[in-house]
């Protein structure tokens, strides 16, 4: 791998860094829901700084080049954290839906016992 | 001192009414609430057939989320402290009264329960991460928290109202780092602790790794920028 795509993954990792942590800051995002992209970006530091980790995989499954490997590594990441996102959201909506028809059923509770 | 104890409990069936009734006969003055954090088991109905005092989540939001409806209790009505107490029997609560002394005395924000200090210690793994996590704190805070993981925890009317409002902040020693950090003051006592008298940990094996990663990142990356 070229010294300049080193580096543009070092570069990527450290505004990934710099973007999480100012919406923790900003109060954007939870800590919990950080960790993901922290992890993220000391994978692409350990990358930029090791090369020889992809290309021992890049050889290992037979890609042509070390870029193509990154491509699609970090493809199906974001295919998975994607999935995984819309999981979080069919939960959170069915959530939202419980909360909602709970309430509705308490404030009927507590008007019948008034009258 | 007006003082709410704040018992979360998630699937407490087996130890709670045991807990409340240890409670209530060892400190009758004190006030408490259980938060039943949308227990599926028979939670809910003993607080119901007991009468005892509690609120009903209705749906399962975690320890945090527990932890902050009992903060938002005592703000609405106007109690000093606030004890986070387990349901499930490992605390012995004539610790409350002592921790009261301790606030009262030192007029310190935060009174922390340490096993420690007492000279028991957690076993193995459990305990290496406490230790791990009391250096962050020591070299982020230069505060020296003997047991940062202990889950007995007096918190004063500044905190309470921290707690209410705050974003994101959850009773883990992450948190007592920020806290800190922001001009909070800590005081320890030595408590001990008993087995679990029933019902299953917050923390199994996977979510304790997770624990201690977002307790180590949180001290060492948010810290100064939060």
């Amino acid at each position: 791998m070229p010294l300049s795509q080193q580096l543009l993954l070092l570069g990527g990792a450290i505004v990934i860094l710099i973007v999480v942590v100012h919406a923790v800051h900003k109060r954007h995002i939870l800590i919990d829901d950080s960790l993901f992209w922290i992890a993220l970006a000391v994978v692409l530091v350990l990358l930029g700084a090791f090369p020889q980790i992809v290309f021992f995989f890049a050889n290992l499954f037979g890609f042509q080049s070390a870029a193509n490997l990154v491509f699609a590594a970090i493809t199906a990441l974001l295919l998975i954290k994607e999935f995984r996102n819309t999981a979080k959201i069919s939960t959170l909506k069915d959530r939202v839906n419980q909360l909602a028809q709970e309430m509705a059923l308490r404030l009927e509770d507590q008007e019948s016992e008034k009258d | 001192m007006k003082i709410l104890v704040v018992v979360p409990a998630y699937n407490e069936e087996q130890a709670l009414a045991d807990t409340i009734h240890e409670l209530t006969s060892s400190c009758p003055d004190i006030d408490y609430l259980i938060v039943n954090d949308g227990s599926t088991d028979r939670t809910g109905d003993i607080c119901d057939e007991l009468h005892l005092c509690h609120v009903d989540l209705p749906i399962n939001c975690g320890l945090a989320s527990g932890v902050r409806t009992g903060m938002k209790y005592a703000m609405r009505n106007g109690y000093d402290a606030v004890v986070q107490f387990d349901a499930d029997g490992q605390h012995v609560p004539s610790y409350i009264p002592e921790m009261a002394r301790k606030m009262e005395e030192t007029g310190c924000d935060i009174v922390l329960g340490s096993r420690y200090l007492a000279g028991g210690k957690a076993m193995g793994m459990r305990n290496m991460g406490s230790r791990i996590i009391a250096g962050l704190i020591r070299a982020a805070t230069r505060t020296t928290v003997t047991d940062p993981t202990c889950g007995l925890r007096m918190y004063g009317p500044k905190m309470i109202e921290t707690f209410a409002k705050g974003f994101d902040i959850e009773p883990e020693p992450d948190t007592l780092a920020l806290l800190i950090r922001n001009g909070a003051t800590i005081c320890e006592i030595p408590i001990t602790v008993r087995e679990r008298q029933g019902g299953e940990s917050y923390l199994k094996p996977l979510r304790a790794a997770r624990y201690m990663l977002r307790s180590v990142s949180s001290i060492v990356l948010f810290l100064w920028f939060r």
